[in-house]
């Protein structure tokens, strides 16, 4: 275990040329390059705020705000868990020819995602000075909503990268699954208004609605956060991380051969 | 995670302690969640077969031995370099390698065609465990090894292929390798890059790295290796000097080939950004005076050499074919430009030899696609000549005779012996 760690230790730099490596293909044929990072939620935001003020109207104050803070972590989320399921097949070539801890690929496309949503949060904050929300020493509590969702993240990342080895048709499923759980996720209403008695259910079982309940509560209401009920999400995106991980060990000689 | 401590040797690099590997072949590769679900219904019928790729191997081989791997495709080879690189792990047994592992499996498996030549290297560096730091170091050495001061900034997608392996080979010895792992790679390229990977090769050698040699190419190893281990079916069945087991390995391949008409497939990759994944052999045949299609010859006989190639429709490539003993010394090449293809049409070459030259060893004629613009060899087809063979030397050459006249010893005095000269005509 301790000779595990170190390994992944001596190979921290791979994650970050791998994450630079991610960002900069990405990029590299677009005209905006990065700026497109910034641009897709503020254009989400506009579509979303278009449908629901205009098309079905609602109660939420200030929705472009709301909206954009669930469309951030939903998007980290999102794009993490697709390109993640994909990540060993996609560097197949590699993993037949090298070793090097596996583990890594899904990491970190979870992380240059995570680069991604680092960078819209300066967006995020102008838009709040723009629609003179108020700011409250509360944002400091940013990193651990980061620390939770990114466990969760990789957990689900691991997980799914490495059942995409075994089942190729994970993908077209995966597709389906994350719109299921876009729409069962709050990021576009809110369950308190719509259905206020499913709420707690929704927070219990989607770890997703948690994490952006909080963020919106520092963020959006500027509130003190919720310390017990993060604790409870932590522990469960916790469970998830170290469930991930064993599972993909576990499938972790048999790469060589499936791939 | 070695148990079996009793073998352990410490002046040995690499230990293989009774080890095997198993393979599952699924008959219907259950890869899709509807083929899982319908496996679990059919529980009585069971389609997995396995097979041991490698089954109960023990070997040991010393710090900075230089080790020349043979053996038929399907023996186990690539099995056991996997195992040894840590790319697969063995399904019973203990394997220890002590040192840093590279595997030059494939020249520049891991580079990005979007990157530049710069980002690859420092990719292909923290592959390998590299810190930014120590791959700073090691930058400048292998860009002037691979000649590439001007491209480096350059996405590697624009590289010709040369540039592409010269990039690679150079990322790869300088990694600093205690155990270097190589299959097949020193093969590709033109003769000048050949001769800096040989030289870089040594220049390892002389620093004490093990190196693990694979190869289909029986001078490489004479000239590289100290020792020579011969697999089949996934055992060691022999091992030590490498005369003795490329003999070894002749035997095997006549025994074997002799019981089969089967062409035997080299396993040369095709490259990254080579155009022509589709061309290749689709059928080889050596034919006697009438036009039979067989293996065995007389000396002295007529042969006809029948390729056919399904094309690709792009640029020209180039026939290569030549000769060799079974233990691998070359004895002919005759090349053969092959206008383009359409793409999947077919092009039949005939060559014919009006007298077979040898007389006392079979002969392996091996036919290769050569793709000349980008340096690469597309497809290889190899053929056994069984020869009714007649003990003496083994070449047959065309000669003749003549006397060239003869002077009788008429000076005495200076005691000087007649001179004698022969002149040897040939054709």
């Amino acid at each position: 275990m301790v000779a595990r760690a170190q390994e992944l230790i001596a190979y921290r730099s791979l994650v970050r040329n791998l994450v630079t490596k991610d960002l900069k293909v990405r990029y590299k044929n677009s005209v905006l390059g990065f700026l497109w990072s910034l641009l897709n939620p503020l254009l989400m935001m506009l579509v979303y705020t278009l449908v629901f003020t205009r098309i079905f109207p609602t109660n939420v104050k200030n929705y472009e705000i709301f909206v954009f803070i669930g469309l951030l972590p939903w998007n980290w989320c999102a794009r993490s868990i697709s390109s993640a399921a994909t990540s060993l097949l996609d560097n197949s070539t590699i993993i037949k020819k090298v070793y090097f801890p596996r583990v890594l690929l899904p990491v970190s496309t979870v992380v240059s995602e995570a680069v991604n949503f680092l960078l819209a949060l300066p967006i995020l904050f102008l838009l709040m000075a723009v629609f003179q929300m108020k700011f409250t020493p509360w944002i400091a509590y940013l990193p651990v909503l980061f620390i939770i969702q990114a466990m969760l993240l990789i957990g689900l990342g691991l997980f799914l990268a490495g059942l995409n080895v075994i089942f190729r048709d994970i993908g077209v499923i995966l597709e389906v699954l994350v719109l299921a759980w876009f729409f069962l996720t709050p990021v576009f209403y809110d369950i308190q208004e719509t259905y206020p008695d499913a709420a707690a259910w929704v927070y219990r079982c989607n770890p997703m609605a948690s994490i952006i309940r909080q963020y919106r509560t520092i963020l959006y209401n500027g509130s003190s956060p919720d310390i017990l009920f993060d604790l409870r999400a932590g522990a469960t995106c916790f469970a998830i991380l170290v469930l991930g991980y064993l599972f993909f060990t576990s499938l972790n000689r048999r790469l060589g051969e499936h791939l | 995670m070695s148990q079996q401590t009793a073998t352990h040797n410490p002046t040995n690099a690499i230990e293989f302690d009774n080890v095997s590997r198993e393979f599952t072949i699924n008959h219907e590769r259950s890869e899709s969640l509807q083929d899982w679900f319908i496996n679990r219904f059919r529980r009585g019928k069971q389609t997995n077969e396995t097979f041991w790729a490698l089954k109960d191997v023990s070997f040991g081989i010393r710090r900075g031995e230089t080790v020349g791997l043979v053996g038929r495709n399907g023996a186990g080879k690539s099995t056991m370099l996997k195992l040894i690189t840590g790319i697969l792990e063995p399904s019973s047994g203990a394997v220890r390698a002590a040192g840093r592992t590279y595997a030059m499996l494939e020249l520049g498996a891991g580079f990005h065609p979007e990157l530049s030549g710069r980002d690859n290297i420092y990719l292909n560096g923290s592959i390998y465990g590299f810190g930014r730091k120590a791959m700073r170091r090691k930058f400048e050495d292998i860009v002037a090894f691979a000649e590439l001061e001007r491209f480096i900034d350059t996405p590697v997608k624009h590289y010709s292929s040369g540039m592409f392996m010269r990039l690679g080979f150079a990322t790869a010895i300088n990694m600093d390798p205690e155990i270097l792992v190589i299959d097949e790679v020193l093969s590709v390229g033109d003769v000048a890059f050949q001769r800096r990977c040989n030289d870089a090769i040594r220049g390892l050698q002389d620093k004490g790295v093990t190196i693990i040699f694979v190869s289909h190419s029986s001078e490489q190893i004479r000239e590289f290796c100290h020792r020579a281990l011969l697999l089949s079916g996934g055992g060691v069945i022999a091992d030590g000097e490498v005369e003795d087991v490329l003999t070894e390995y002749a035997r095997l391949q006549l025994r074997e080939g002799a019981s089969s008409d089967e062409t035997v497939r080299g396993n040369v990759e095709v490259l990254p950004g080579s155009d022509h994944a589709h061309a290749q052999f689709a059928s080889a045949f050596l034919r006697d005076a009438h036009g039979l299609a067989t293996q065995h010859f007389a000396p002295g006989a007529p042969l006809t050499v029948e390729l056919t190639t399904i094309g690709d429709g792009h640029s020209p490539l180039e026939l290569v074919l030549r000769w060799r003993t079974p233990l691998g010394l070359l004895l002919f090449e005759g090349r053969r430009a092959l206008p383009p293809v359409v793409e999947g049409g077919t092009r039949g070459v005939t060559c014919y030899f009006p007298a077979l030259p040898i007389q006392s060893d079979d002969v392996i004629i091996e036919a290769l696609l050569f793709d000349p613009a980008n340096n690469v060899i597309i497809d290889t087809e190899e053929l056994h000549l069984h020869l009714d063979a007649v003990p003496g030397p083994l070449l047959q050459i065309e000669h003749s005779w003549a006397d060239s006249g003869t002077r009788q010893a008429t000076h005495a005095t200076n005691g000087q012996a007649a001179s004698l000269a022969i002149g040897v005509g040939g054709k």
